[in-house]
This record gives structure tokens, C-alpha cells and sequence, in this order.
């Protein structure tokens, strides 16, 4: 079998079309299709050891495994972090976060005034209508909040203001509507009974700051 | 007191779901409610505090030395308790396997517990876990979602619960009802639901549970259907089985005690 013949058998020679995506393959490419007999697999092999120097060295198990720990503990550190991964494995279909809503929909980076821009917003908007349960990662409240349902007065009295807002922030409709119930901060009802964890959170605050005060 | 197992050795039936409603079902009856999580995914301790994995738990009871008090939690459900889990406990079966008298450390723990009911969440399968859940149950409540496969299988749990019986002498542990879960009005559901109610003659409850996706948003929103949304389907079927299983398995005003059979 002759070095030509062999090279359509080989990765390396599947490997061109890829390679002449980039300028700087593109030149090796061509260079590779002047060459003629023992010489034209010369700037392929080239290339290869090129793309060797720059890959970098694979992850031992253990470095791997430390390495995902870590991200994991990050995730149940942060919420909002773990929510934005979330929404990114989710893909395009679900959008990660309201900021991601917010962002220009055109190239140009308008914020889409224009008719298309305009059916884009319906687009989404229908979108999250019709899919309002969206799955997410659960992290889970923080265990620093200790057992039963958590006490925002001494949480205030511990993390200050901007503590107790961060950690109201994890808590989802169940748990807020339990502080709500067993520190009798909505007498007659009313916001129990809706589900809106923002107004209840406000309730909460609020609720905190007279008692400091 | 009377302590009902949530049990079946498939996964994905309803088992969690079931546990957590019926306890908030029971618990708008006026009754006190402890529910035991005995399953080392947690999902029940997840569904009523928003906590994942928390230590110490139940594992700590049944494999180390710790009180039962000492880990029972009020929940974001009134007059619902809980003895959380935690996944350490997907170990414990093999870490409790060599122990004398494993079956029995939970009916110890919760000697002398004083709630109307006790609610406990079992994992899918039929070791160790399960069977301190049944040993320490008066009453063994199956949900059996309505699906083609939903029967394969049945008769393994219905074996160990004979077995468990004869071996442990618990004279007084019965199958207090099947429950289907999953329902939707389909030929499918239909004709299983019909096999059921042949096998399980007089057993099968009149609540069918409904395929609901309020059932779900409840559990993301750390509370049972009763507070989430009380008259979805989901919801008026559970409220639905709390009456009836309140009918069924009756609260015995006295302390938990499980050792009568224990020493029959």
C-alpha cells in the first residue's frame, strides 16, 4: 500500500478538513496537499505535535473528583450560582435567569424595539407562561439556619440586615410561610394564604426592623 | 398513636409524596403527626424543611447512640414533626446488617413518643431500613401508581411483610390499604386499578390520587399540598385520604409502644 493510500486511512488524515478551519491550519493544509511522495505527511504530523504542546494534561481521577467536590460545595454555598447553572444545562429552550431575559435579542445589541424584536419578547414570554415549573438544582436551605423552622430575629441579631435579607433570599414559599405562622406576623392570614414568597419576605423584613427598632 | 409504614419496593410510586400529604392531612384533622424519614434519598426531609441531607438524623439514632428527641423537627407543616434523613443512611443497611436486634432499633427509638400518628417514609427496597420501618409500624400503607409495571413486583413486599411477621412475631401488623397514585382516566389506569381491586379485595382505598403537577411545585416549595395549593386535584385527594385512612387506622389515645409484640 503506497503513503498516500495509507493516509486515507489514518485520524491524521481525517483530522485536515478540521484543521483548515483556522488561518494557521489552513496554511499548513495547503502546504500538506503540495507535498508529494514521504514528504506529505510530514505538516500534518507537525501539526499534530503542535496541538499536543497546547492540550492541556489530563486530570488524574483524584484531582477530577477534588475538583468536582469543590464545585459542589460551591453550588450548595451559592444559590444563586447553582440557579444560573441550572438554567444553563437546561439550555437556551429554558432562559437561566431574569437577567438573561433582560439582555439586547438583535447583534446590534438593541433591546429589541424592532417588530422581530418585539415577537422575540412574545417568543419568551409565551415561553415562560406556559412553562412555569421549570426543574432546578436544589442545594437546600443552609445548615448554618439549624434545625426546625429559623428564627429571622436572632438571624437579624447574628447577620445584621443584608444577612438576614441573603438568607430569606434561600427560603423557599414553605418555610417563609412557616416563620410567618409561628411568629404570628400576618394575624388575620392574608399573605399566608397566597403563594408569593417575595411579599412574604417583605413581611418578614419588615417585621424584623420594627422589632430592632 | 398509631404508626403507619408508607411502603413498596418500587421506586417512583408515591411513597414520599404520599407520607408528607398524609401527614399534612391528618395534621389539619387536629392530629399531632410525626413523620420518620427513613429513606437515605431524604426527600421527605427536603419536601417538609428545605433541608438537604441534614446531620444529625435519624442514621444517627438507628447506627450511632443518639436520642430520637434530640433529632425531631418542627416542620413548615403545623403539628407535623419530623425525624429527618440524611444519605448516610443509604449505608446503614449494610452498617446495622451484623447488629443484634437490628430490626427493632427503631421501635425502641420511638418508644414512648407521644403523637397520634406516626408517619414513616420508607426507601424502595426490602432491607434492613424497611424492615425496622415495619417493625415498628401498626399498619403498612401501599401506593401503587396506576402504570403498566405498577404490579410487578407486589408480591415480594407482601412476602417480606409475611415473613417479617412470622419472624418477629408481629401478630398486629396488617396491610391497612393499597392506594393508587399516578391516576389518570385511562384505559390503562382503568384496567389496573380493576386488577387491584381483585387482588386486594375490600383493601384498596376509595382516594385515588391524581396525576398532578401541583404535587411536585409542592415539594420544590418545601410544603405539602394542603398549603400550596389545597384545591388542585392533588389536593382534595389527599385531604380525601387523611378521612379515610383517620377511618381506617383509628389514633390510639396512648404512648407509642411496640414492644408487646416484641416479647408475644
Amino acid at each position: 500500500m503506497s503513503q498516500r493510500n495509507r493516509a486515507h486511512t489514518t485520524g491524521a488524515a481525517r483530522k485536515q478538513p478540521e484543521q483548515a478551519k483556522s488561518p494557521k491550519n489552513a496554511k499548513n493544509a495547503k502546504g500538506a496537499k503540495k507535498a508529494t511522495g514521504s514528504m506529505d505527511a510530514a505538516p500534518v504530523a507537525a501539526n499534530d505535535q503542535e496541538r499536543e504542546q497546547h492540550r492541556p494534561a489530563s486530570l488524574s481521577p483524584e484531582t477530577l473528583a477534588r475538583t468536582l467536590r469543590a464545585v459542589a460545595a460551591e453550588l450548595e454555598r451559592d444559590p444563586e450560582l447553582a440557579r444560573r447553572i441550572s438554567g444553563a444545562i437546561a439550555g437556551p429552550e429554558a432562559p437561566p435567569s431574569d437577567t438573561a431575559l433582560r439582555q439586547p435579542t438583535s447583534e446590534h445589541g438593541d433591546t429589541g424595539n424592532t417588530d422581530e424584536g418585539d415577537k422575540d419578547d412574545e417568543r419568551v414570554a409565551t415561553r415562560q407562561k406556559r412553562s412555569t415549573f421549570r426543574p432546578r438544582l436544589i442545594t437546600g436551605a443552609s445548615p448554618d439556619l439549624g434545625p426546625g423552622i429559623p428564627d429571622p430575629f436572632t438571624l437579624q441579631a447574628k447577620r445584621g440586615e443584608e444577612g438576614l435579607r441573603a438568607a430569606l433570599e434561600e427560603l423557599r414559599l414553605g418555610t417563609l410561610r412557616a416563620i410567618v405562622r409561628e411568629h404570628h406576623l400576618d394575624p388575620e392570614g392574608k399573605l399566608t394564604r397566597q403563594n408569593d414568597a417575595a411579599r412574604l419576605r417583605v413581611l418578614i423584613l419588615e417585621a424584623v426592623a420594627r422589632n430592632h427598632d | 398513636m398509631a404508626a403507619i409504614c408508607i411502603a413498596n419496593n418500587k421506586g417512583g410510586v408515591g411513597k414520599t409524596t404520599t407520607a408528607v400529604n398524609l401527614a399534612a392531612g391528618l395534621a389539619r384533622l387536629n392530629y399531632r403527626v410525626l413523620v420518620v424519614d427513613v429513606d437515605g434519598q431524604a426527600n421527605a426531609t427536603y419536601a417538609l424543611t428545605g433541608r438537604v441531607h441534614p446531620v444529625p438524623s435519624l442514621y444517627d439514632v438507628l447506627v450511632g447512640d443518639r436520642k430520637l428527641e434530640s433529632v425531631i423537627w418542627q416542620t413548615n407543616e403545623e403539628n407535623v414533626w419530623l425525624v429527618p434523613g440524611d444519605g448516610r443512611l443509604q449505608n446503614a443497611d449494610v452498617e446495622l446488617a451484623a447488629r443484634p436486634g437490628r430490626e427493632w432499633r427503631l421501635a425502641k427509638a420511638l418508644h414512648g413518643q407521644n403523637y397520634d400518628y406516626i408517619i414513616i417514609d420508607t426507601p424502595p427496597s426490602l432491607g434492613v431500613l424497611t424492615q425496622n420501618a415495619l417493625a415498628a409500624s401498626h399498619r403498612v400503607l401501599i401506593p401503587i401508581s396506576l402504570t403498566e409495571f405498577s404490579l410487578i413486583g407486589m408480591d415480594k413486599l407482601e412476602a417480606t411483610i409475611e415473613d417479617l411477621r412470622d419472624q418477629l412475631d408481629l401478630y398486629d401488623l396488617e396491610i391497612a390499604g393499597v392506594v393508587a397514585t399516578f391516576y389518570e382516566n385511562t384505559t390503562t389506569a382503568n384496567d389496573t386499578w380493576g386488577i387491584l381491586e381483585k387482588k386486594y379485595e375490600g383493601r384498596v382505598l376509595e382516594t385515588r390520587i391524581p396525576k398532578n403537577l401541583d404535587l411536585e411545585k409542592a415539594h420544590r416549595e418545601n410544603e405539602s399540598i394542603l398549603s400550596f395549593a389545597p384545591t388542585s386535584s392533588g389536593g382534595q385527594a389527599y385531604t380525601q385520604l387523611a378521612r379515610e385512612v383517620k377511618r381506617l387506622v383509628p389514633a390510639q389515645p396512648r404512648p407509642y409502644d411496640r414492644r408487646r409484640s416484641q416479647t408475644a
